[in-house]
C-alpha cells in the first residue's frame, strides 16, 4: 500500500456544551521516491467533433487535431489509451475497439486517424461519456482517466439523459473537462467534473489547446494509485456536517459519502500522484462531553485496495478556559475564507448575469477583499477583468461596463481554486 | 506515581499487595509477570464493552478518551495512603508521589511537575521514586542527610533524562516527610523545594510545616509590598526553588520537629491547598463539621485522601491534585497497623 501521511490543524478546545469540531487535514502521498512499479494507466481522450468546431475558419478543428496529437505524444510507453470523437453520437476513432498500448507505432497510427477527423453533426455529451464508460469498464485494474473537450452546450440530448450518463460513470473513471471558447455551459461541465473527480476550465482560444492538453496528460502520467478514499470514523451520535477538499480547489465531498458501517464512511478521492498534497476541511458535530473530557471527533484513514490505514485523529477537549476555546485555528479560518471567496464570486456573477448590479457589486467587492486578504493573486487578477477595484482592502469596486464573455467564464470556473495558508498579506 | 509500583506489586488477579521482588502472588499464587497487564474496563462515558477500547485508549463507540493509568493513582496501606489525580483542566497528571513504611513510621513524598516546562511528569516520577527508595532504607540517625542526599540523587536522575538542548527542562517541586514514632511522640523530618506543602493536624488545629518557595512568599518575607499587591501579581505563584536541570541549588530546606500523637501528617501539591490556602482552612477541609460528615471518625485514611481530591475537583480541579496522609498513633493504640 502506498504511504500516506496527514497533519491535522484544529483548535481542539470547545467551550462547555460546544459540539462542533472543525479541522483542516493535509494529506500527503509519500510514495514519490517509491521504486515500486506504478499502477498501469488507461487514458481516454474525448474530442468534440460537432459541426461548430468548423467555425473560426477551421481553426478550432485544426487546433483540436494538433492538441490531440500532442496529447498522444505525451502518453508514456505502455499506457493503454483510446480516442473518442464526440458529436450527437460517440465514435471510437482509435483503436476500433478496446484499448491500444502506447508505443511509437500505435501513437503514429492514432495521430494519422485523428488527422483525418472531420467535424460534423451535433452535441450529445452523455453518449460520449457512456462510450468512455464501456471502454473503462473493461479495465478496472488500471488508473482510469479521461480528458473531455467540448466547444458547445449539450444540445442534442435531454439534460436527464446527460445526468443519467454522468451517474452511470461515477467510480468508473475520472474526467478533466475543458470548454473551448465561450459557447459551452459552465454548469454542465462542472457537474461532470465534480461527479467524476476531475477539474473544469476554459480554453479561451484554439491557440491555447496544445499546451493545455499537454499539461493535463502529463499530470495524468504522474498518477501512481487509483481509487483512493478518505475513510472517516466518527462517534455514535455524530453528524458529518461537511467534508470538503479545499486545496488545490474546493470540492464538496459530503454528498459522495459511501457508508462502510454505522460509524464509518468512505469519500472517494480518485487517483493520487507520488508527491501530491491535498487539504480537506472537516466539520463534525458530536455529542458534547463534560468539561475535562476528551473525545475523538473523527478518526481519519486512507482506504486503498480494501485496506484502511489510520493517518490522523481529530480531537475535542472541553474546557472552561475561554482563552483556549475561543482561539481560531489559522488553517480553518483561511479555508473558511477561501470557501466564502468562491461563494462570493459565484453569487456575484449570477447577480450580474441576472442584471442585479447592486448585489453583483457587493458580492464581487467582498470577493476582491477576501482574495486580497488571503493572498489569492490569481483570483484578484481574474476579478479585475470583471470589476474596477478602487480599494481592495475595503472591497470597494465598480462593475465594468464591457466584460469579455471569456473573462467572466474564466472567473466562474476558476473561482474554486484556492491558495494555501501563508500566502496572505 | 507509576514508580510506586516498583516498590509494591499489586496482583491483578486478587488485588493483594506483594513485595516488588515477588514473582508469585502470596495470596492467590498467580504469576505476577503473566498477569501484569491490567484488564480492560468498559468505557467510562458510554459504558461500551471493553473490546471497543483501542490500545491508545479511545472508545470506538462514543470516541471518549479513557483515563490514563496515572490520571488517578491510589496506594492504600491502611494507616497511610496517597491519591494523585489529573484534576479537571490539565490533560495529563504531572504530579507524582510515593509512600513507604519504615520500621518506626512512614515516609511520604509528593512531587509536582512544573506545567510550564516540557514532559515534567518525567521529572516528578523520577524524583518521587528515587527519593522514596533512598528514604525508605535510611537509618533513623541519618534521616536528615538521607533526605538531602535523596534530593541530590533525584536531581541527577532528572538531569539524566533531560535532553541537552531542552530550553525548558522538565522540573518539579519536592516535599518529603518522614515520621519516626517513639512512644506517644513522633519526630518529623520534612525537606522541601518549591510550593508543595506538609501539614501536621492534631488537637483541633493544623500547622503548616513548610514555607513555600514562591515569589509571593519571598516578597511577604521582605515585607516591602502590600500583601494584596503581592497576591495580585502575576508572578505570585511562580516557584523560586525546584528540581530540574536549570535549578542551581537542590539542597532542600529542612525542618525537624517533635509532635504529640495522635495526629495526621499530610503532604500535598498546590492542586489541593490552592482551595484551602491557610492552615485553618485546610483543617476545616480535612475535618469537616460532624453534622456534614456523619461518622467522620470512622473515615479511613484512604477515604479522607479521596475526599480531599474530590473537594479540589469540585472547586474546579485547575491543577493536578496529590494528597498523601499518614495517621500517626502510639504503637500501643489498636488503630496502628504498622507493618
Amino acid at each position: 500500500m502506498a504511504d500516506f501521511t496527514a497533519q491535522v490543524f484544529q483548535n481542539e478546545y470547545l467551550p462547555s456544551g460546544g459540539d462542533t469540531v472543525d479541522a483542516v487535514i493535509t494529506v500527503n502521498a509519500a510514495n514519490g521516491a517509491s521504486t515500486a512499479p506504478a499502477q498501469g494507466l488507461l487514458e481516454v481522450i474525448i474530442v468534440d467533433m460537432s459541426g461548430s468546431m468548423n467555425e473560426e475558419g477551421g481553426a478550432k478543428v485544426r487546433s483540436a487535431k494538433a492538441a490531440t496529437a500532442v496529447a498522444i505524444d505525451t502518453l508514456a510507453d505502455g499506457v493503454e489509451f483510446a480516442i473518442i470523437a464526440g458529436t450527437d453520437r460517440a465514435t471510437q476513432l482509435y483503436p476500433r475497439s478496446g484499448t491500444a498500448t502506447a508505443d511509437a507505432s500505435s501513437r503514429n497510427e492514432a495521430k494519422k486517424i485523428v488527422n483525418r477527423m472531420r467535424a460534423d453533426g451535433g452535441t450529445a455529451i452523455g453518449t460520449w461519456l457512456r462510450l468512455a464508460a464501456e471502454i473503462f469498464a473493461s479495465r478496472p485494474d488500471l488508473i482510469r482517466h479521461s480528458l473531455l473537450l467540448t466547444d458547445g452546450k449539450n444540445q442534442h440530448e435531454s439534460d436527464d439523459v446527460l445526468q443519467a450518463s454522468i451517474n452511470a460513470c461515477v467510480g468508473l473513471f475520472q474526467c478533466d473537462c475543458r470548454g473551448l471558447g465561450v459557447d459551452w455551459n459552465v454548469d454542465e461541465m462542472r457537474r461532470i467534473a465534480n461527479a467524476l473527480l476531475g477539474t473544469v476550465d476554459i480554453i479561451p482560444s484554439p491557440d491555447d489547446m496544445e499546451a493545455e492538453f499537454e499539461r493535463i496528460i502529463s499530470g495524468s502520467m504522474q498518477k501512481q494509485v487509483a481509487d483512493v478514499a478518505l475513510r472517516l470514523w466518527s462517534p455514535k451520535g455524530a453528524t458529518i456536517e461537511f467534508l470538503k477538499q479545499v486545496s488545490p480547489n474546493i470540492d464538496d465531498l459530503t454528498p459522495k459519502a459511501v457508508a462502510v458501517d454505522a460509524l464509518t464512511d468512505d469519500f472517494p478521492l480518485g487517483a493520487w500522484g507520488g508527491d501530491e498534497s491535498r487539504d480537506y476541511h472537516l466539520r463534525v458535530r458530536i455529542p458534547a462531553g463534560n468539561v475535562g473530557d476528551e473525545r475523538l471527533g473523527a478518526r481519519v484513514m486512507l482506504a486503498l485496495d480494501g485496506q484502511a490505514e489510520p493517518i490522523a485523529l481529530v480531537r475535542a477537549v472541553w474546557t472552561n478556559d475561554e482563552n483556549l476555546s475561543t482561539r481560531i485555528n489559522r488553517e480553518v479560518a483561511h479555508y473558511t475564507g477561501q470557501a466564502e471567496l468562491a461563494d462570493a464570486i459565484h453569487d456575484g456573477l449570477a447577480a450580474r448575469a441576472a442584471g442585479d448590479d447592486d448585489t453583483a457589486t457587493m458580492k464581487l467587492g467582498r470577493a476582491v477583499q477576501l482574495a486580497h486578504e488571503t493572498g489569492n493573486e490569481d483570483s484578484v487578477r481574474l476579478l479585475q477583468k470583471v470589476v474596477d477595484v478602487d480599494d481592495p482592502k475595503t472591497g470597494t469596486v465598480r462593475l465594468r461596463k464591457q466584460v469579455a464573455d471569456a473573462d467572466a467564464m474564466a472567473l466562474d470556473v476558476r473561482s474554486t481554486r484556492t491558495v494555501r495558508v501563508g500566502k496572505g498579506s | 506515581m507509576t514508580e510506586v509500583a516498583a516498590h509494591d506489586r499489586t496482583c491483578t488477579n486478587c488485588g493483594e499487595t506483594c513485595p516488588s521482588d515477588a514473582k508469585w502472588c502470596e495470596a492467590c499464587g498467580s504469576d505476577l509477570d503473566a498477569i501484569a497487564a491490567p484488564p480492560k474496563k468498559p468505557c467510562v462515558s458510554c459504558g461500551g464493552d471493553s473490546v471497543e477500547i483501542t490500545d491508545d485508549g479511545w472508545c470506538q463507540l462514543c470516541g471518549t478518551k479513557q483515563p490514563a493509568p496515572e490520571d488517578h493513582v491510589v496506594v492504600d496501606r491502611g494507616w497511610f495512603a496517597i491519591v494523585s489525580d489529573r484534576g479537571r483542566v490539565h490533560r495529563t497528571n504531572e504530579d507524582a508521589g510515593a509512600v513507604a513504611a519504615r520500621p518506626t513510621g512512614a515516609a511520604l513524598v509528593v512531587c509536582d511537575g512544573v506545567s510550564s516546562t516540557n514532559e515534567s511528569q518525567h521529572a516528578s516520577q523520577n524524583a518521587a521514586s528515587t527519593i522514596i527508595g533512598l528514604v525508605e532504607q535510611a537509618s533513623v540517625t541519618g534521616l536528615e542527610q538521607a533526605i538531602v542526599d535523596a534530593s541530590a540523587a533525584a536531581q541527577a536522575e532528572i538531569v539524566n533524562v533531560t535532553a541537552q538542548t531542552s530550553a525548558e527542562p522538565p522540573s518539579c517541586t519536592m516535599v518529603t516527610a518522614v515520621a519516626h514514632i517513639t512512644g506517644d511522640r513522633a519526630d518529623l523530618r520534612i525537606g522541601w523545594l518549591g510550593d508543595s506543602r506538609a501539614y501536621w493536624l492534631a488537637n483541633g488545629t493544623a500547622t503548616q510545616l513548610t514555607r513555600d518557595h514562591s515569589w509571593a512568599e519571598e516578597q511577604l518575607a521582605l515585607g516591602e509590598l502590600d500583601p494584596a499587591v503581592i497576591e495580585a501579581d502575576s508572578r505570585a505563584h511562580s516557584i523560586t526553588r525546584w528540581l530540574g536541570a536549570d535549578s542551581h541549588d537542590v539542597t532542600p530546606e529542612m525542618l525537624t520537629m517533635q509532635v504529640e500523637l495522635p495526629g495526621l501528617l499530610l503532604v500535598c501539591s498546590d492542586g489541593l491547598w490552592n482551595y484551602a490556602p491557610t492552615a485553618q482552612e485546610m483543617h476545616t477541609v480535612v475535618y469537616p463539621a460532624l453534622d456534614q460528615q456523619a461518622g467522620e471518625n470512622n473515615e479511613t485514611v484512604l477515604a479522607r485522601a479521596e475526599r480531599l481530591v474530590a473537594f479540589a475537583n469540585e472547586k474546579g480541579g485547575h491543577d493536578n491534585i496529590t494528597v498523601a496522609i499518614a495517621e500517626l498513633t502510639p504503637p500501643s493504640s489498636p488503630s496502628s497497623l504498622q507493618e
